[in-house]
């Protein structure tokens, strides 16, 4: 694998960044969605994150990448190795990014019968896709608005269930398939579905900077990366190690911060004010805040947290009406401040 | 046009030659003929090791994966190495870009950006730094190539400008001849020097400044645009940018993908786009003499000199003003090869890249056999139907064993000789078959007449009918267009879409008031229709307007040359057999609107009373008559 731009050299994208630490504290967040222009760092971001997080420890050979310690989840494999007691061996991996291309077929995605196996010694067994690999990782979709709708249908069932169910060319397997979703996409070229955006836990607008030293400083790190990749990943790997650890922290004190009946009350109160479907933006609202405050250091989640965490968590939920021009973002805030958030 | 383009092509292309990885590729806009011919000689001449890349290559190729031919041969699974990951270090041409389909278009672009190829099968990453040459030859009207992946391609070049006589400059052709001999001596004798190469803070300000001024937001132009002015620079054997360098990298990555006119420190965009006639005639003359790209000619410098003496008078520190200069010059350089009639566009704040650049490039509709892959299905390949490999031999693989045992089917032949006979043993009842889904998605053209015989209020009618079809259009997988036609012609105030965040911002400044120019209207739409339907859509027409034609194709006002054109078009509407229908939006009934909707072989609604709802009503009641 080539070396990817180091995640902390990214020049501003605070939501972003933000965003995306705090899936990795905690993934149950699902998901980013991006949406931007072309050229903004989007991609990068999300590639930088294989980097960024720390190594995952999985049974060894396991395709799928399945937890050695975790008593459910598992695949067939290694439930069975489970089963018969005897001590799975172990290694660490990276995280997973997996990078779905906007053309992928379904076989690719979901897995298919293994040929090489079937040809050389006839045995049926099942090639992993993309989803697999993914598992406990992330999967990445660029231009996720122009996502073929029969990719998306399977995409949004594997998301909510965690699992992969693969019942075709005589093939039976289910494989845990554990990701946090992340899209990008820039929303003049398409919409989304809205069931597909309502997966999406956070929602961030990527711009461009707007200061001309913001942009040079752009230039500059992007040029010295490309001519000198490995050198400028020593030169960064300081400021990404205390990031990580940074990470790690904010997972460990992660149950222990408070959320108060109140600060759910306001949660819920926005988002009736709002009008959101169901019930997917509260829960969000909840483990983002949380998260947010893991990150912060903070014991408990306050009303400061959702001020920056709501935006994010509940612009794409909206009901959208095409006569009205009002932004979604301002939408949000004037809800906030109406509740005195 | 003039030798400095040439002269720019030329050197954008030994650019590429030298440095495929950093740059990533050009987008020659350029028709076939002798220019392209010249141009893609000498990048044979420097770059020998190019390939071709098909505009139907097929995924599996593309990425790699099974050998099939092989695979069969040996009975075991060979893989293969894809295009992309072939042509590693090399160059990559490809004509006909602008017919590629999404699939390929964006596959290029996610491996030029990650530099990576993920094999269609298995999981292994290999390297792929390619230069994609990608040669458009679209007419201006048509698409041209995907946006996604002209973003990834450094060089925006158009050469369709360029006189066929025009010869290079003794300045280039040595430095061709120098570079040729380098890239003959080592591949990577470029690339080793740019790693080494230190740039300059002041030039990276100034590009940067220059690509916000330019109202480029991608970041991606103004990192390529140094990297290139650090190639020209290393191409003249030099290690340090010149203003020249800085100049000519500007015209080739920034100046093209501008979207507005840059302010300049004292002429504002007002005083630019009142100057810009007289530069018409300038630009389009070639310089008198051939001269290096140093001095941009014409009313640039002559309004250069004006600012002069203010800035004289003005007290500020020396490098402040030099910077200043330095900056102006650049942008004169930058806009030296500009064709007049997009300056004037770029002065009058009409973007010049985000035009046209939809990139949704379709095949003709061909019955089933044709769009989106379905799972194939078992069957014989008759009756045109292709035969789906990879599922044929998914479904013979694990029937192998069972087949070598079989007594009936080969009664003679050895069973369990592996070495002898390995070949696989497909039966007719493997066969699979390609399937294709039909795409369905529909274009409702709308046409609305603007002008100041259809009242104003009819226009916020028209309004209010196209943004609530748009509410729904994503559940139909409508896309909507919008051409409005007033004063002197009509004009696409929204290409196919299904973007509610465009279609609502487009509609608001839809202006209103003028003649009624009806037959160009109904010309505009019937490319439009045709257009949509080469994209696989099936479209459908909805004018709104009383139909009192008084404007001519020529934009001069007659009413009766302008209905006779008007029913001539009408008539042509006709022959395609699409559907349409006429929306009256006249106080009574008007006869000359029935008359022409008639010609077309429209549905007349007579609608004096329309509002928004009762339109939206009326449109999906024709659609869903379907023949």
């Amino acid at each position: 694998m080539s070396i990817p731009f180091p995640f902390s050299a990214i020049v501003g994208q605070h939501d972003m960044k933000l965003a995306i630490q705090i899936v990795a504290v905690d993934s149950t967040v699902n998901g980013i969605l991006a949406l931007g222009d072309r050229g903004t760092g989007k991609s990068t971001a999300v590639r930088a994150l294989a980097d960024l997080l720390p190594p995952i420890k999985v049974v060894k050979n396991c395709p799928y990448g399945c937890e050695p310690k975790s008593q459910v989840a598992s695949c067939e494999q290694c439930a069975s190795l489970k089963a018969g007691s005897t001590a799975s061996q172990t290694e660490t991996r990276p995280v997973p990014v997996v990078d779905l291309p906007l053309g992928a077929s379904e076989d690719r995605v979901i897995g298919a019968l293994d040929l090489e196996k079937a040809l050389s010694l006839g045995i049926k067994a099942f090639s992993p896709g993309l989803l697999a690999k993914a598992n406990r990782g992330f999967l990445y979709i660029d231009e996720v608005n122009l996502l073929e709708d029969h990719l998306v249908d399977l995409l949004i069932d594997v998301a909510a269930s965690g699992e992969n169910v693969v019942e075709r060319e005589g093939l039976s397997v289910r494989h845990p398939a554990r990701f946090v979703l992340v899209g990008s996409g820039n929303p003049e070229e398409g919409e989304l579905r809205p069931q597909l955006l309502d997966r999406f836990g956070l929602c961030v607008e990527v711009k461009t900077p707007q200061e001309l030293e913001e942009r040079i400083l752009v230039i500059k790190r992007r040029d010295a990366f490309e001519k000198n990749p490995e050198h400028f990943q020593k030169e960064w790997l300081a400021a990404n190690e205390a990031l990580r650890d940074k990470i790690l922290k904010a997972r460990k004190r992660l149950d222990k911060v408070i959320i108060s009946d109140d600060f759910l009350r306001l949660c819920s109160k926005l988002c009736m004010a709002l009008g959101t479907d169901g019930l997917r933006a509260e829960l969000t609202l909840m483990r983002a805040t949380r998260a947010y405050a893991a990150l912060e250091g903070d014991k408990a989640v306050e009303a400061k947290h959702l001020k920056v965490i709501a935006p994010m968590a509940l612009c794409h939920r909206l009901r959208r009406d095409p006569l009205d021009d009002t932004g979604s973002s301002a939408r949000v805030s004037r809800a906030m401040e109406e509740l005195a958030i | 046009m003039t030798t400095l383009a040439w002269d720019d092509a030329l050197w954008g292309l030994a650019a590429l030659s030298a440095d495929p990885e950093g740059l990533r590729g050009i987008w020659l806009k350029c028709p076939l003929g002798p220019v392209m011919q010249e141009w893609l000689n000498w990048l044979s001449v420097l770059k020998s090791n190019t390939s071709k890349l098909p505009a139907n290559v097929d995924t599996e190729r593309l990425l790699g994966g099974l050998d099939l031919a092989l695979t069969l041969q040996m009975g075991q699974a060979i893989r293969q190495k894809g295009v992309l990951a072939q042509s590693d270090g090399r160059l990559l041409i490809c004509p006909m870009a602008e017919r590629l389909p999404q699939l390929t278009t964006s596959i290029l672009a996610q491996v030029l950006d990650s530099k990576e190829v993920n094999s269609h099968f298995g999981h292994e990453t290999q390297k792929a730094k390619f230069g994609l040459v990608a040669i458009d030859e679209s007419a201006p009207n048509e698409d041209s190539i995907s946006s996604a992946l002209a973003e990834q391609l450094s060089m925006w070049l158009d050469l369709s400008l360029i006189n066929p006589n025009v010869s290079a400059s003794d300045e280039t052709l040595d430095m061709l001849e120098r570079v040729e001999k380098k890239l003959q001596l080592s591949d990577r004798h470029f690339s080793e020097k740019i790693s080494m190469f230190s740039l300059d803070d002041s030039h990276v300000h100034e590009i940067c400044e220059l690509a916000q001024g330019f109202g480029i937001d991608s970041m991606r132009a103004p990192f390529f645009a140094i990297r290139l002015a650090t190639v020209f620079a290393l191409l003249r054997d030099s290690l340090i940018i010149e203003a020249e360098d800085l100049g000519r990298a500007a015209r080739l990555v920034l100046t093209p993908r501008a979207t507005t006119m840059p302010q300049m420190e004292s002429a504002p965009t007002g005083e630019n786009s009142s100057a810009t006639d007289p530069k018409n005639d300038q630009n389009a003359e070639p310089p008198q003499a051939v001269e290096p790209p140093q001095l941009p000619q014409g009313e640039m410098s002559a309004q250069e000199d004006e600012q002069d003496p203010p800035h004289g008078q003005d007290p500020s520190t020396p490098t402040e003003s030099e910077i200043k200069a330095m900056e102006t010059s650049i942008l004169e350089a930058a806009l030296a090869t500009l064709p007049a009639g997009l300056l004037n566009q770029l002065a009058s704040g009409q973007s010049l890249s985000k035009k046209g650049a939809g990139g949704r490039v379709g095949e003709l509709q061909r019955g089933g056999k044709k769009g989106r892959p379905l799972p194939a299905i078992k069957g014989l390949p008759q009756n045109g139907n292709r035969l789906h490999i990879l599922s044929t031999l998914r479904h013979a693989a694990p029937r192998q064993r069972i087949r070598d045992q079989d007594p009936y089917a080969k009664p003679h032949a050895p069973t369990h000789q592996r070495g002898s006979d390995r070949r696989l043993k497909i039966w007719s009842e493997d066969f699979h078959i390609q399937r294709f889904a039909k795409r369905s998605e529909s274009c409702i053209i709308f046409c609305i007449d603007a002008s100041g015989s259809a009242a104003l209020e009819r226009l916020a009618e028209a309004k209010g009918a196209v943004e609530l079809l748009l509410k729904d259009s994503y559940a139909r997988r409508d896309h909507i267009c919008v051409i409005s036609f007033r004063d002197k012609a009509a004009q696409i105030q929204l290409p196919a879409t299904r973007s509610l965040v465009r279609a609502k911002r487009q509609l608001q400044a839809l202006p209103g008031g003028g003649g009624t120019p009806l037959a160009s209207a109904l010309k505009l739409a019937l490319d439009t229709a045709i257009q949509a339907r080469q994209h696989g859509m099936s479209p459908t027409l909805v004018i709104l307007s009383d139909g009192r034609a008084n404007v001519t194709l020529q934009g001069e006002g007659s009413r009766p040359i302008a209905k006779a054109q008007a029913l001539s078009w009408a008539k042509q509407w006709r022959e395609t057999h699409i559907k349409g229908i006429w929306l009256d939006t006249s106080a009574r009934p008007e006869p000359v609107a029935q008359e022409i909707a008639i010609a077309m072989g429209a549905n007349y609604v007579p609608l004096p009373l329309a509002n928004g709802q009762k339109m939206a009503k009326a449109i999906e009641s024709i659609q869903s008559h379907r023949p």
